[in-house]
């Protein structure tokens, strides 16, 4: 089934609709295996949705999203528990405002959903979940509460969790909207050295215009619901094509 | 002093046995109920909603007073006949599982959604979401009220004289008819309700330290 022409995610015709509102409308969209993307654009544009939507977070109204090829959705009709159970297997997922489990220690959270759902031994899931925090640079909070840790520690924890289930993509919401200006940076860093050091596929949504052209192989425009333009990084921030996409880094990046 | 205390302790501690009775009795029933019926009103399923959702409805809108009548002296002609006791156990169990389903259910739906989505995004199936990361949150938020409904319930004990069990209230009642010494024994009968009040909301208190314990480190 698998191949290495297939894509990480498939979006085709996806419809979202917010009773009256529509958020997005015939949307089109591949991630490409290994690939890591860039998703820039408006508040309201739909970028979340996108997430939320390959994480099967949310209903759509028409179209058809594939995980590694796996259907969350067929032409409108969503896949079974089983099937969207197998294609979450391959994603993570670290969201702006962290939702970490407040009753559960550091290293707890890293190892609650790899005992549970991927039958690890207790001892096993607490050696992988220490080895997590110290490539976030945690190792020394394990047996800390959630609630003791600043916010770039909170989302660096997260990370770590979403990391500790192993998936093939990794899915990045604002993961640093909600946090001080100073604490941006080593939540941004722990995010390059992924993307060095390992294959996964990584979708990003992001304000931080910098380290979205840093970092992403390519940039994809979103407003409205619907991809605007895409390209290599150089290339849109360097040389939009559309309108709307200069309009909208004239003032996310005031020259 | 003593001598009052010698004549009307003793009647008055066998009603307080049964006030005791009815209290735990009613109060494992209100339990159990407000557990069910408090999941069942979040339920998906619509069978299951429902009759949660008349349950509720209808043992907070009626009078308990009817309530226990009914179950003692009405349904005996459908062919149901409950001793007494039981009879108060399960309307006092009833009426407050009713109160304490809406604590359960507000508990849960204060947990932030978020939660319920990092554990989807964990693949954790809904169910263990629920026990492993939403109740736990959930259970510190409904143990104040459920502390309120728990003495709630001792109090309304009283109300099962009416049906012929002499609890506590009943037994001063009694006293009283004999001796007429009618404001030192309700000022005791007063004094006894108000030492169980406080023993069960230092028990409720123990139990809400031991679900918080985790947040120790909260100064």
């Amino acid at each position: 089934m698998s191949s290495i022409a297939e894509p990480a995610l498939e979006f085709r015709n996806v419809t979202k609709r917010y009773g009256e509102t529509t958020v997005l409308e015939d949307f089109d969209f591949q991630l490409g295996a290994g690939e890591k993307v860039a998703l820039i654009g408006p508040s309201g544009s739909g970028k979340s949705t996108v997430l939320r939507i390959a994480m099967a977070l949310e209903d759509i109204q028409g179209g058809t999203v594939r995980v590694h090829g796996i259907p969350l959705w067929l032409d409108g009709v969503a896949a079974d528990r089983a099937q969207t159970r197998r294609a979450r297997a391959r994603l993570g997922m670290v969201f702006q405002h962290f939702h970490l489990f407040p009753h559960l220690s550091v290293l707890e959270n890293l190892t609650l959903a790899p005992r549970l759902v991927n039958k690890k031994k207790a001892d096993e899931a607490a050696e992988q979940a220490i080895a997590l925090l110290r490539r976030v640079g945690l190792e020394d909070k394990a047996q800390a509460w959630p609630e003791q840790l600043s916010g770039g520690q909170k989302q660096r924890v997260a990370i770590a969790r979403a990391l500790a289930l192993q998936p093939d993509i990794m899915l990045f919401d604002e993961v640093t909207s909600a946090l001080d200006p100073e604490m941006v940076g080593e939540v941004l860093e722990v995010l390059r050295e992924l993307g060095e050091t390992t294959s996964m596929s990584m979708l990003l949504v992001t304000h931080e215009m910098a380290f979205a052209r840093q970092f992403a192989d390519r940039v994809v425009f979103m407003d409205g619901g619907k991809v605007v333009e895409a390209g290599p990084p150089e290339e849109l921030f360097g040389n939009p094509r559309e309108e709307r996409t200069r309009q909208f880094l004239s003032r996310v990046q005031p020259m | 002093m003593i001598e009052f205390l010698q004549t009307h302790l003793p009647p008055l501690v066998a009603g307080l046995r049964v006030t005791l009775q009815l209290t735990v009795g009613g109060g494992i029933c209100a339990l159990v109920l407000a557990a069910l019926a408090g999941l069942a009103r979040r339920s998906s399923r619509r069978w299951l909603r429902w009759p949660a959702t008349v349950y509720v409805e209808v043992f907070r809108g009626t009078s308990a007073m009817v309530q226990l009548f009914w179950f003692y002296f009405a349904l005996p002609f459908f062919g149901v006949s409950l001793p007494a006791l039981v009879t108060g156990v399960l309307v006092l169990g009833l009426n407050s599982g009713a109160y304490g389903a809406e604590v359960v259910r507000s508990a849960i739906d204060h947990v932030p959604r978020g939660q319920w989505e990092a554990g989807r995004a964990l693949n954790l199936s809904d169910q263990r979401i629920l026990l492993r990361i939403v109740l736990p949150q959930a259970l510190p938020m409904m143990l104040p009220p459920a502390g309120n409904l728990v003495v709630e319930l001792m109090k309304n004990t009283a109300l099962v004289s009416l049906i012929t069990l002499s609890e506590l209230t009943f037994a001063a009642q009694v006293q009283r008819a004999a001796t007429l010494e009618t404001v030192p024994l309700f000022a005791l009968t007063l004094l006894i309700y108000f030492v169980l009040a406080q023993v069960l909301l230092a028990g409720v208190r123990r139990i809400e330290h031991y679900v918080t314990r985790h947040r120790g480190s909260r100064a």
